[in-house]
């Protein structure tokens, strides 16, 4: 026999009945009269046996909760005639980086800002990137849990069965190496004192502010793992010469698209400008963001949310600080994030020279990036090439994300000054 | 005569059955040719097997159940890995006693029981000899940290913006407890680490199980005869017509203990001794309670049997510091509604020894200890139970794991301190603490900075030796690519020739 296509597809007619008995549509239409009919007898009625009359509807016997009809929306504590743009945690940017860019009015640099970038690999303390290790393998292994995770399937071999996995989340799996890293941050406190004596660590700060872009509000909600704050300001990333030389930069446009296209519309939602404090506190000048991802996106939807994020907090100080009508800053306000995945670290740096964000022209904030940074790589198993592909292979560690995580934390603290000599 | 006809009714012979008979019965060949043998003057017995297996006190135990537990010894000490020896011991799938803490009151006395544990109150002198060694300037520590953590307790009472996370009403307790517990502890985890390496190699966890198991020995199954249990006392009489009603031997009986810690740090090298092995306390008496687990309110199930003291084997951090536990736990706070004060600190003293206890436990497992190979150095914890204003700390020393052992066979004990009602402030007025307590601060501090100490014994002497420990390993991650080469065996042509 030969074997041609046809034969190798498989049996198209069984799953044809299967999708027939599926997705087919029986139409059922209502009964008419031909026109022969009609015309003998104009007025005659139909008088279908097999419609029945609708049955009344149920009344509950007795008043309880279980019969109640669900809640209205405008019954709700928060409800508001007025249709605002809601943007959380989750929201993706389509455009990324670009669309971030429009709604912060902001340039911006690819890499850490030249007063980071030459803290990277000046403190360190001994062994630094076996402790490191250590916290990956922690959070890939030698925590206890098993909980489901999802099945796995390869691209290269659709046909393979893979087991059932238990371990550790991925969410579970990046918190616990944010908090190991941060250890780690915390124990440079021998060399630099000044990162544990004035400044505060808060766990789980939540961020709560609304502004205008282009007349419609815009609500930002969204709940942080961890924040610093201290008593005085972050120095600000960029000179005078670059915030003057902005001016002549252009945004990047958008043009079919609006940049508010991801937004939610939602008539839920408070008006106030909160960034973490309800009462005044001696340290209220937010400086690092903390983040962890559970997601598998890329870094460029991570880093322009996250820039939305830091344009909050800035806004929020810079409105304490000056007054709610303020449009150029007399000095900026610099925030940085730092975003922890299972397997990277995304850097974000921002600063705010103008809250005038409605038209693009003028002076623009600061945006600086660094994203590109893998802290270890992995080769997948793929059993079905043979016995050496079996196993999973964690490989090419690299140093510089934490390095470049323990720039961030330091900057800003007054010992670092003899360092940058 | 008449039993043989019924018989041939139901086995019926063949007709050739007595041709074919000569093959059923054994044939013997002789042959006049026999060799003389040599007379053997020493008669050889086989040798005599002793009544009680060598090495050990047993006690009450039977011979047949002494000699069970000595050829399972013998059977562990082959195996080589922790693995292997853990799901060996747990792969018996009989019923075993689940004991669960917080949640009937009296149990505290069957706790120590089943523990075998002697309770004591204050704490060991370790760390009244703290201050005294001078090892940490605790005076100069504390002017440090405290207006830190004063500003955090203050911050988490009513600046910091909060609605979103208490958004439940029975969450809000925990979450909160949670937070303020983490204000204190992670400056003091963040100073210390500056100072010192082990704290800077030291894990952080939170929200881990911990469960342990083992076998205690003095608990009788006793026949009660119930009046109302009809058929099972009808049942009952048909078998002791036939063998004698017999009180079951104490044997293994096996409890296990579940637990989820919610702040854990543990160190790379075991905490130091509270007390020498020798001393009087680990050989005093401790309350006696043998009931069954039925009869204190738990059940006996088939459940998968567990080793797990808060982390995987491979990690070089195997031994505990320090476990953090919830004193307002919701099940804790039902009990107190229920049953009052009282009943509420027995349980929390229970909550706290039982915790402790199975950590250590499955600390010794991982260790390659077992409950048939005995310890040769005592395990160390160190608990605290809060709720961020109240604060009872506990210590917890593990001596024996020889639980089947009768009292007179085993004579150690396992010791638990505990020291309960320490307020680290009294209240919070318009966004201020007052009243914070110094003490109740320094002994938190010796609590977090109580240094480990290189034993100077073996850790791990039932395992074999040779192979390298979790600590040991530099490189987790290699640096470079490893390019896995596949070789292939060549064949050449042979049918040609040159």
């Amino acid at each position: 026999m030969r074997l041609t296509l046809r034969l190798c597809k498989g049996t198209i007619h069984w799953r044809q009945k299967k999708q027939w008995e599926k997705k087919a549509q029986f139409r059922d239409v209502p009964v008419t009269l031909s026109k022969e009919v009609t015309k003998k007898i104009p007025d005659i009625e139909i008088h279908d046996p097999t419609v029945r009359p609708p049955f009344p509807k149920w009344q509950p016997p007795v008043d309880d909760i279980r019969f109640q009809a669900p809640p209205k929306l405008e019954d709700h504590r928060l409800y508001k005639q007025e249709e605002v743009y809601k943007m959380t945690s989750q929201t993706r940017f389509i455009e990324g980086l670009k669309q971030a860019c429009i709604l912060t009015k902001s340039q911006h640099f690819k890499g850490l800002p030249p007063g980071i970038s030459s803290l990277v690999g000046k403190i360190e303390f001994p062994d630094q990137d076996l402790l490191v290790q250590r916290a990956i393998m922690h959070s890939k292994f030698w925590n206890p849990t098993k909980d489901k995770l999802q099945r796995r399937f390869d691209t290269a071999n659709l046909r393979w069965h893979f087991p059932r996995e238990y371990g550790i989340p991925r969410y579970k799996g990046g918190r616990i190496l944010l908090n190991n890293l941060l250890h780690l941050c915390q124990s440079v406190s021998g060399q630099v004192p000044s990162t544990l004596m004035e400044r505060h660590l808060i766990p789980n700060p939540h961020l709560y502010t609304h502004y205008f872009y282009k007349g419609k509000m815009v609500v930002m909600d969204s709940l942080q793992d961890y924040m610093t704050a201290s008593k005085t300001e972050l120095p600000p990333f960029g000179d005078k010469a670059l915030i003057e030389d902005s001016v002549n930069y252009e945004v990047p446009d958008m043009f079919p698209l609006l940049p508010t296209i991801d937004f939610e519309k939602s008539h839920l939602y408070e008006v106030k400008n909160s960034y973490g404090w309800v009462n005044k506190s001696s340290t209220h000048c937010p400086q690092t963001i903390f983040k962890v991802e559970s997601s598998y996106w890329p870094f460029e939807p991570r880093v322009s949310r996250d820039a939305m994020l830091c344009l909050g907090y800035a806004m929020v100080h810079a409105k304490h600080k000056y007054g709610n009508d303020v449009k150029i800053l007399p000095e900026p306000v610099s925030i940085q994030c730092i975003d922890v995945n299972v397997d990277s670290i995304c850097f974000i740096f921002f600063q705010l020279n103008t809250l005038d964000l409605d038209n693009l022209d003028g002076v623009k904030n600061f945006l600086w990036y660094d994203a590109d940074t893998k802290l270890y790589s992995v080769t997948l198993s793929k059993p079905w090439l043979g016995k050496e592909h079996e196993k999973t292979v964690y490989h090419s560690y690299e140093s510089g994300p934490f390095q470049k995580m323990l720039a961030t934390y330091i900057y800003g603290c007054p010992e670092t000054k003899h360092i940058h000599l | 005569m008449a039993a043989s006809l019924v018989r041939s009714r139901f086995i019926k012979f063949p007709p050739n059955f007595l041709y074919y008979s000569c093959y059923f019965t054994n044939r013997r060949h002789y042959s006049a040719q026999v060799q003389l043998q040599e007379e053997v003057k020493e008669v050889e017995y086989p040798p005599i097997k002793p009544r009680w297996p060598p090495g050990q006190v047993w006690g009450e135990l039977s011979e047949k159940n002494a000699w069970k537990i000595y050829d399972e010894t013998q059977n562990i000490m082959t195996m080589p890995t922790v693995e292997e020896r853990i799901k060996h011991l747990t792969s018996n799938e009989n019923k075993i006693a689940l004991l669960r803490t917080r949640i009937n009151p009296k149990n505290l006395q069957y706790f120590q029981d089943r523990t075998k544990t002697n309770l004591v109150d204050g704490l060991p002198d370790v760390y009244s000899s703290m201050e005294k060694d001078g090892v940490l300037d605790l005076d100069a520590v504390v002017t440090r940290l405290r207006p830190i953590i004063i500003d955090g307790i203050e911050m988490e009472h009513d600046k910091l913006e909060r609605s979103r996370l208490f958004w439940a009403k029975s969450a809000k307790d925990m979450i909160a407890t949670r937070l303020l517990l983490k204000q204190t502890l992670l400056p003091i985890r963040g100073y210390l680490s500056g100072q010192n390496a082990h704290m800077q190699r030291s894990r952080f966890d939170e929200n881990v199980r911990v469960v342990a198991f083992w076998d205690k020995y003095g608990e009788k199954h006793k026949r009660i005869e119930n009046d109302y249990n009809r058929n099972a006392r009808r049942r009952r009489k048909k078998d002791e017509d036939d063998k004698p009603v017999m009180f079951n031997e104490p044997y293994l009986y096996r409890f296990q203990a579940d637990e989820m810690v919610p702040i854990q740090i543990r160190v790379e090298n075991p905490l130091p001794e509270f007390v020498p092995l020798n001393n009087e306390l680990c050989l005093g008496d401790y309350p006696h309670c043998d009931y069954s687990p039925i009869v204190m309110g738990f059940r006996r199930v088939k459940e998968k049997q567990a080793c797990v003291p808060g982390f995987n084997l491979g990690d070089p951090c195997e031994f505990g510091l320090l476990s953090i536990l919830f004193s307002n736990d919701s099940a804790l706070m039902y009990l107190k509604k229920c049953y009052g004060d009282l009943q509420y600190k027995e349980a929390l003293i229970a909550y706290g020894l039982m915790t402790s206890f199975i950590w250590t436990v499955s600390q010794a497992h991982y260790q390659g200890f077992n409950t048939f190979l005995e310890l040769t150095y005592p395990f160390t914890t160190q608990t605290i139970a809060a709720d961020g204003q109240n604060f009872s700390f506990f210590a917890y020393q593990l001596n024996t794991l020889h639980l089947w052992k009768s009292d007179e066979a085993n004579p150690r004990r396992n010791l638990c301190w505990a020291s309960l009602d320490n307020k680290l402030y009294d209240k919070v007025e318009n966004g201020k603490v007052k009243g914070f307590n110094d003490d109740v601060f320094k002994t938190l501090l010796k609590f977090v900075s109580l240094k480990p100490v290189d034993r100077g014994v073996d850790l791990r002497p039932y395992l074999p030796k040779g192979k390298p420990l979790p600590v040991d390993c530099k490189e987790y991650i290699p640096k470079t690519v490893e390019k896995i080469i596949v070789e292939e065996k060549i064949i050449y042509d042979e049918s040609r020739s040159n």
